[in-house]
């Protein structure tokens, strides 16, 4: 039993109980939440390529579900799960990849329901997503990608996930086929190398709202109000700790 | 039956998360019991990428891309080296294998990294002439040159304006993309374990 860990669990349980309340009042009044730029531009993107009769590809990263990058990959697959549906609605069948054994049947859940959806449950085959390497070996995955990339022209290509600095070779196989490219991840490595070569990038948190603004369901808009909440507490934080530091001289 | 089938998979999940958050944080034992649990799971997953692979370079193979014949039989070499070395017929070959084939095919896919870095750069001055991309790249060759071999007078002032950026700029932009993300985890994380995000649920 460890004692230390009991004011954290009171914490998250606080945490609980305010998104609770903010969840219940969301489903009487949808909230106004700051809408990232990001997230529609993907869906922009998405909907550009079902228009031209274009395919869309949705990467989700080397973060396994049962790894330390689960969240980002919920993430993603959040993300995913909303921009799928239009992207199944397309003449030309999307295409979903993932760099982890764990992402495969989550990836698959994702893709069917987005048929669903769409009302084209008969046209979903599981090998619309694919295995493409393991989250050990980046390079062997992102040339996976490239290769898959190098055989479509056109269209919309999303990498939502945990990526590093790998990524760079996957926009550069993007750019050379003339694919529209977003990257949302968490490495700060991957963001890096992403942000020169994509169309656009979803940069940490804002990868975390994506499925929130897209679904625009009330406990995800909710959570979306909890984390602006946090945020500004966390800024209040740091500058009061900054000035106590300066006044006291340390 | 249906509401079952709807109220299992959220009552497990808010269980069993619940279970692994009290365990790893006030029960350790626990937590380590059910994280090991989710380690196994993912082996299996493991084994239904492979399935996965098989399946759809399998198909490939079928329309006669020669690629995924190389992929297969990569996959069946492996697996014969993976029993020899098992059964002790041979020692460490799956790993020299790897030594050999992999490593140096995913070093040479590292290294061209940078020469794909230094196109994009370039690209992104033709496909977006603002301002902030003028100071992206200003900032990104003033960082270079401040690691090169420089004249000992300008060099001085170029490692001085490197520290400064590095110690300031990027550490600040650095925190607070990590802050970002650290609570788009929680809230995601209480989503779940409240049963508001339902990834599993068809």
């Amino acid at each position: 039993m460890v004692a230390n860990g009991l004011p954290l669990l009171g914490l998250l349980l606080v945490l609980a109980l305010a998104l609770f309340w903010l969840t219940r009042r969301a489903r009487r009044q949808a909230p106004s939440v700051r809408e990232p730029r990001g997230s529609r531009q993907a869906q922009r993107h998405v909907f550009a390529a079902v228009e031209r009769g274009h395919g869309v590809h949705l990467t989700l990263g080397r973060g396994g579900l049962a790894a330390a990058a689960n969240p980002v990959s919920l993430a993603a697959l959040a993300a995913g799960d909303a921009l799928a549906v239009p992207a199944s609605a397309a003449d030309v069948a999307p295409l979903v990849t993932v760099g982890a054994g764990t992402l495969l049947p989550a990836g698959q859940d994702a893709l069917w329901r987005a048929y669903r959806r769409s009302g084209r449950l008969v046209e979903y085959k599981p090998g619309l997503v694919q295995f493409l390497a393991d989250s050990n070996h980046p390079e062997a995955y992102a040339a996976g990608i490239s290769y898959l990339l190098a055989r479509q022209r056109g269209g919309t290509s999303l990498a939502l996930g945990r990526f590093g600095a790998e990524v760079a070779l996957m926009t550069e196989a993007a750019r050379r086929q003339r694919i529209a490219q977003i990257v949302g991840s968490d490495d700060l490595l991957g963001l890096a190398a992403a942000l020169p070569g994509s169309s656009g990038v979803l940069v940490g948190e804002e990868l975390f709202a994506a499925g929130a603004i897209l679904h625009e369901r009330p406990a995800q808009l909710a959570s979306l109000q909890l984390q602006d909440a946090l945020r500004l507490v966390a800024i209040v934080g740091l500058i009061a700790a900054a000035v106590i530091a300066f006044v006291l001289g340390g | 039956m249906k509401g079952l089938g709807r109220a299992l998979p959220v009552a497990l999940t808010v269980g069993v998360g619940s279970l692994t958050l009290i365990g790893l944080l006030v029960v350790p034992a626990l937590g380590a019991l059910l994280t090991r649990w989710a380690t196994f799971l993912a082996a299996v997953a493991l084994l239904l990428g492979a399935a996965n692979l098989v399946r759809v370079h399998g198909q490939r193979l079928a329309d006669g891309n020669v690629y995924s014949a190389v992929l297969l039989l990569g996959l069946v070499g492996m697996l014969v080296l993976g029993a020899t070395d098992a059964f002790g017929l041979t020692e460490g070959w799956v790993g020299r294998a790897f030594d050999l084939v992999l490593f140096p095919l995913e070093a040479a896919l590292a290294s061209l990294l940078a020469l794909f870095l230094l196109f994009s750069a370039m690209g992104l001055l033709r496909r977006q002439r603002s301002g902030w991309t003028l100071l992206f790249l200003f900032v990104v060759v003033l960082l270079l040159l401040a690691r090169s071999p420089m004249p000992e007078a300008m060099g001085e002032w170029l490692v001085l304006i490197d520290e400064w950026i590095s110690a300031l700029l990027v550490s600040a932009g650095v925190r607070a993309i990590l802050i970002g993300i650290a609570l788009g985890t929680i809230t995601i994380s209480l989503r779940l374990l409240m049963g508001y995000e339902r990834p599993y649920e068809r």
